[in-house]
């Protein structure tokens, strides 16, 4: 893979869109944001809003009947979108990996760890059978695993949730990626076993230097770990920004929102939040503001199209009655 | 590369050890034989019972209708008819255990001699119509799982939906009359050993086992077809996909191992099928198989031919069914665990 | 009670009944509609194809084709009847029974089968036709004996699914006897399966019925069936290439009709009986016959 250019992110997502059905709906909406190198992304928005899809769609496996529509997708200044499937799957195999949400379904059920994980090492690795076996255990040891040469002889389902990931973790990056997309990778499971897996991905991001992009609906876990965050919604990125930023003095509505309704600091039965309404459906097209139909302080010129994507200093959002700016004290 | 520092190099000990291997396979096997025993004791006494409740006699057979009372009661003292029937039981079991499977009530000849003649002949066509079923149903099951929804696809499951509705010997109708009546390429029955001319012998067999491979052939297509269907939308697949593998290893290696389970099931339902069902296939193509003689001595009444043909086939299809419960557990390891 | 109204709403369930129904009708009426006596041998008229006068021809005898193969079509259908009634009662009452009645007769009875499941098919009821007296019941009490481990298999299944469910668990601490429970909670349940598996069952002895008499067991000669008549095809090919064509064409519309039927029932119901008796096209009884 050639050199990156100063300042050239690794990976650029720009004006995506994914259709379902057959190319019918329309379900992601022009999504676009950076990775640099080294940088951790955080992509949080409800289900459905898009962020799984956008995922599936840089690492091109869509599922069937899903296509892509438009924008592009350059992974170190290569388009994937339109790339060949062999040039794919080499990119895929050796710059990028990946770990998904229910790791267990993710893992051939009739195959061994030690046989899933010398296979990528010696098929897209290039090792000899000793040598992917010896690798293997070292990648096992990387991901914290203990019990090596026990884990390795096992099958998935003798496994639990937090070892099958990082047994996923050591697959994804047995070939040096570069990039490590983490689909929801700790949202099944246990919040001590995601802490875990968080720390994980930490001390990979520092020992390997990955670039990171990390899907979750959980706010306290993209805090902990993400550079910067990308708040998804109706297949559209709303606002982005540095994560302390963006958590900190959110400017669309609709994190603002989300960050109520998350906020476990004071929390209080009564007065638990919740926003009001649902998404858009696919299939009901709006204009302007998709979250206007939920919002407390939205006006009438909010359903109407070309509001613009205001950026200040690196934090950008699309909203026409933005939360003002709290002083800084 | 990653580079990891460590102190010392790591023992692995991968895997199974193979001793661990053959001992799980030797229990699977000690699991099958446990069931397969009782199932030999109840399908040889439904057998053997056949023989004890038919009207027929060795009297009979050789004498006919003239045959007196007193016939009949001196010729089944000497084959031992006359012994209590849980005795008689035994003793035929413990005879057929040792190969000996009697004489026939007609010819006079040893069962087991016509049987070592008709075997092979039975088992020609069985393994032939194996290998064609296994062959065929497997690449057509995967071309057409690949082509799920495509025009191949649906015309597999037609043609597999159609060749399910007709009785085995339509399709062997429907193969003479086009290789051996229009254009005669085949001959439409016969049989000629392998010993006297290789070339003559694998040329009656071609029909034959086609036909007998067809229906199973579909059926085999069929199962693999669903089950890799259903496999191919599998999230380890996508994780297959995602780590580069190529198309080829993908099915071969990940979608292959999970979806051929029902597959592999359906094919130890058609093994007996290949041995047993026979009988109309050789009827149809004048082969002298097994199934031939099971049938011509069960019109004549000869009981102890009948019996041994009805053993030997029991016999064939325990040990396939064996065999494949042990293919099938050592495909999906998580199967046999999950009893 | 459901599945089965939900299915007959599907087309592939309407046209199986109109094919099934029409079947009925030959079996009950077959010899009263056919134009000819099926046993009457016409002078010259020997292998003859179709014409205005017999419709699809004549046979090796000089007999009509049309109206052996409708007078034949009782035979056929009631003895592939028989042979799944016996199935049914041998195979559904011990299956419901192995659920309930102890490990013992569980294990038994689960032996029983896994017997009869190792016995091939066509040659034990060959066996059976020709050493209890040549007759088309004793090969078909053979048949039967041998499906019977079908409707043991699936009937104990499902029953047992079912009998894991909570409100059967609710049903029996309420202090209902088994019986009840049977009755009330479980057979409508198991009915849908069974239902497929009887469908499935009656096209697979017609199959092994057809192939019985295309052996020429448990029929005498001049009695028309469907299988006799395409032996007898065979044995003039050369000269009437087409003559299978209707025998085969009639007992695939029936055989096709009732696996149809299966598939629209299953397709009907709910997921638990699609899990006991396979997914669509995956648990048919495909071509029991050929066993």
């Amino acid at each position: 893979m050639s050199a990156l250019a100063e300042n050239e992110p690794l990976l650029r997502v720009d004006q995506l869109r994914v259709a379902v059905g057959g190319g019918a709906l329309e379900a992601v909406h022009g999504v676009s944001f950076d990775v640099h190198k080294g940088q951790t992304i955080g992509l949080v928005g409800e289900s459905g809003s898009g962020k799984t899809l956008t995922c599936r769609a840089v690492l091109g496996v869509l599922a069937p009947g899903c296509v892509v529509t438009g924008g592009s997708i350059r992974f170190a200044g290569k388009d994937l979108v339109g790339a060949g499937r062999r040039e794919l799957a080499d990119i895929r195999s050796r710059h990028i990996g990946a770990v998904f949400q229910d790791p267990a379904s993710y893992l051939n059920p009739s195959l061994t760890i030690g046989r899933q994980l010398s296979e990528v090492l010696r098929v897209k690795g290039g090792l000899a059978r000793k040598a992917a076996r010896i690798r293997a255990a070292e990648l096992l040891e990387l991901v914290g695993m203990r019990r090596i040469e026990r884990v390795l002889g096992q099958y998935p389902h003798q496994l639990s949730g937090g070892m099958l990931q990082r047994a996923l973790l050591a697959i994804a990056v047995s070939c040096d990626p570069e990039l490590l997309i983490a689909d929801e990778a700790t949202t099944a499971l246990d919040v001590t076993v995601q802490a875990e897996v968080i720390d994980l991905l930490r001390t990979l991001r520092a020992e390997l230097g990955l670039s990171i992009v990390f899907v979750s609906h959980d706010l306290a876990v993209i805090s902990e770990l993400c550079d910067r965050i990308a708040v998804f919604y109706a297949g559209q990125v709303v606002e982005a920004g540095e994560a302390g930023q963006v958590l900190a003095a959110p400017r669309h509505r609709y994190t603002q929102a989300l960050l109520d309704a998350a906020d476990t600091g004071t929390w209080d039965r009564r007065r638990l939040t919740v926003i009001p309404g649902q998404p858009p459906a696919l299939d009901t097209p709006w204009t302007g503001c998709a979250f206007a139909d939920r919002c407390a302080s939205s006006a009438a010129d909010c359903h109407s199209d070309g509001i613009p994507w205001r950026t200040a200093g690196g934090h950008g959002f699309q909203c026409q009655h933005p939360v003002p700016v709290r002083e800084a004290s | 590369m990653v580079v990891i520092e460590q102190s010392a190099p790591l023992d692995v000990g991968v895997a199974v050890s193979p001793r661990r291997r053959s001992l799980r396979l030797l229990r699977s096997l000690g699991r099958g034989l446990a069931v397969a025993v009782p199932v030999l004791f109840i399908a040889t006494f439904i057998t053997y019972g056949l023989g004890a409740l038919s009207k027929f006699s060795p009297a009979n057979a050789v004498l006919g209708d003239t045959a007196t009372k007193a016939d009949i009661t001196r010729m089944n003292h000497q084959y031992g008819l006359d012994r209590p029937f849980i005795v008689q039981y035994f003793s035929w079991v413990g005879r057929a255990v040792r190969g000996d499977f009697g004489t026939s009530w007609f010819t006079h000849i040893p069962v087991t001699q016509s049987i070592e003649q008709r075997l092979p002949v039975s088992l020609s066509v069985a393994v032939g119509a194996l290998i064609i079923a296994v062959v065929l149903g497997t690449l057509v099951g995967i071309a057409a799982a690949l082509n799920n929804g495509g025009w191949f696809d649906r015309a597999v499951t037609f043609v597999c939906s159609l060749l399910s509705t007709v009785p085995g010997f339509v399709a062997a109708i429907v193969l003479i009359t086009v290789f051996a009546v229009s254009l005669p390429i085949l001959p439409s029955g016969g049989y000629v050993g392998p010993s006297v001319n290789i070339g003559q012998w694998l040329k009656f067999l071609i029909l034959p086992c086609l036909s007998l491979s067809l229906d199973s052939a579909a059926d085999l297509a069929r199962q693999l077809r669903n089950g890799l269907v259903g496999t191919l939308r599998e999230n380890y697949v996508t994780g297959a996909v995602v780590r580069g593998y190529s198309t080829r290893r993908v099915v071969f290696v990940h979608a292959l191992r999970n979806g051929a389970g029902p597959a592999l099931a359906v094919l130890g339902l058609h093994v007996p099928r290949l041995i047993g069902g026979a009988v109309i296939t050789e009827t149809v193509f004048a082969l002298p198989g097994l199934g031939q003689l099971a049938k011509d001595s069960a019109l004549r009444g000869d009981v102890p031919v009948v019996q041994a043909t009805l053993l030997v086939t029991i016999g064939l299809v325990l040990v396939s069914s064996l065999l494949v419960n042990i293919g099938l557990r050592r495909l999906r390891p998580g199967t046999g665990r999950a009893e | 009670m459901n599945t089965f109204r939900r299915s007959w709403q599907l087309r592939s369930a309407k046209i199986s009944i109109a094919i099934l129904l029409v079947v009925v009708v030959l079996v009950v009426f077959g010899h009263l509609l056919a134009p000819m006596n099926p046993l009457q041998q016409h002078d010259g008229q020997i292998l003859k194809g179709p014409s205005s006068r017999f419709w699809l021809g004549t046979d090796y005898l000089g007999r009509d084709v049309l109206s052996r193969l409708l007078a034949g079509s009782a035979l056929s259908v009631l003895s592939a009847l028989e042979a799944v009634g016996i199935a049914f009662g041998l195979g559904v009452f011990p299956g419901l029974a192995s659920v309930y009645l102890g490990r013992s007769f569980e294990w038994v009875s689960q032996r029983v089968m896994d017997g009869l499941m190792a016995l091939p098919f066509i040659i034990f009821a060959i066996a059976v036709a020709a050493l209890l007296g040549n007759g088309l019941h004793q090969a078909m009490f053979a048949v039967g004996i041998l499906m019977a481990p079908g409707f043991f298999r699936i009937t104990r299944a499902a029953a047992w699914s079912f009998n894991q469910a909570q409100y059967v668990e609710a049903a029996q601490l309420l202090g209902a006897s088994p019986w009840r429970v049977i009755r009330t909670h479980i057979w409508n349940k198991v009915l849908p399966t069974v239902a497929i598996t009887t469908a499935n069952h009656i096209a697979g002895a017609l199959l092994v019925v057809s192939s019985l008499t295309f052996l020429g067991i448990g029929v005498v000669p001049p009695t028309p069936t469907w299988g006799g008549m395409l032996a007898s095809d065979l044995s003039y090919l050369a000269q009437q290439r087409w003559a299978p064509i209707f025998p085969a064409l009639v007992i695939m519309l029936t055989v096709g009709a009732l696996n149809a039927l299966a598939d629209a029932i299953r397709d009907s119901a709910g997921d638990s009986v699609r899990q006991t008796t396979g997914r669509r096209r995956l648990g048919r009884v495909q071509n029991v016959g050929a066993r």
